[in-house]
């Protein structure tokens, strides 16, 4: 056998109960959310071709989470811009759960370091100054920085690798 | 296009198996030349220009080829990565120098406690995530 590489790749068996298939954004979620419902009992593994750190479409980063509801929009207004924007094919039961749950994973990712800009007396403040300034996270009523009605602005070179950390975590680096 | 490695700088992370660049890379594709100990781009037409391996390199042995729209011919875009910050030197053609410092993160690498405040497992038929347990979901009358 020749030492594994991009056409010889290593084969490993492994046996599990729950099988999450790649480590980007939504493998993370699903992680974080099944391993709290499954308990130490359930095996729960992830695959990911690469480094969870910097996997999926969010690797190098994004400068802006494209969904916050916040208190002023209600998840049926979100379905009305989704189904305007697409054209109207688009499933609105699924998007109206995106709409009631978003904010929820949003609160997390500020939680765990995901620096968010903050609109404040005086102007806009960076992800990282606005709790020297005497600021409030999101879920303690912390106003964003909005760019258009439904997307908020983020310093989220790191985005990928805090939602990483949370997920290995989560799991366990044994099951990853 | 994609990245190269300044050979003189690489030093194939002193001989470690995996390199920075080969553990960091979304797509696999750095590869650790072991007679050289150089680290290099296996498969350059599979390349995103993401900049993972750039930021993670311990040397600054690597540098993305960049496309001509965003750093034109004698121009560079590079990014110099810490746990908090990350610092871009862009150098225009004329010799000009600018640098850019945004934060990346607000909490120490490592700090996360995914579960630690957080509420149990708790009725699965619900329609709430754990985490928002005691909240009431908007419905549609």
């Amino acid at each position: 056998m020749s030492e594994p590489s991009f056409g010889n790749p290593q084969i490993v068996e492994i046996e599990t109960d729950i099988l999450i298939v790649g480590g980007g954004m939504a493998a993370c979620g699903a992680a974080f959310e099944a391993k709290r419902w499954a308990g130490d009992k359930v095996k729960i593994t992830l695959v990911d071709k690469a480094a969870m750190d910097r996997s999926g479409a969010v690797a190098m980063g994004l400068s802006a989470i494209n969904t916050y509801l916040g208190p002023k929009n209600s998840p049926e207004d979100y379905c009305r811009y989704v189904s305007a924007d697409l054209m109207g094919i688009t499933r609105d039961d699924l998007v109206y759960d995106v709409g009631r749950h978003v904010d929820d994973s949003v609160h997390l990712f500020e939680e765990w370091g995901l620096p968010i800009w903050k609109e404040m007396e005086g102007g806009r403040v960076d992800g990282a100054s606005w709790q020297k300034a005497g600021g409030k996270p999101l879920k303690d009523g912390g106003n964003p920085v909005r760019s258009g009605r439904w997307q908020i602005m983020i310093n989220g070179e790191g985005y990928k690798t805090i939602v990483a950390e949370a997920a290995k975590k989560a799991l366990g680096m044994e099951n990853i | 296009m994609p990245t190269f490695v300044h050979t003189e700088k690489c030093d194939g992370c002193k001989g470690g198996q995996v390199t920075a660049c080969m553990y960091i890379c979304p797509n696999d594709l750095m590869k650790l030349d072991t007679t050289r100990m150089k680290a290099f781009n296996q498969e350059p037409d599979q390349c995103w220009e993401c900049q993972c391996c750039v930021k993670a390199c311990p040397q600054q042995a690597i540098e993305v080829r960049a496309f001509q729209d965003w750093v034109p011919m004698g121009g560079a875009a590079i990014p110099l990565r810490t746990d908090n910050a990350i610092m871009w030197t862009i150098k225009f053609r004329d010799g000009e120098v600018k640098r850019f410092k945004f934060p990346v993160r607000t909490t120490p690498v490592g700090s996360i406690d995914p579960y630690g405040n957080k509420p149990g497992a708790g009725d699965l038929k619900s329609q709430l995530l754990f985490t928002e347990e005691g909240k009431q979901l908007p419905k549609i009358s």
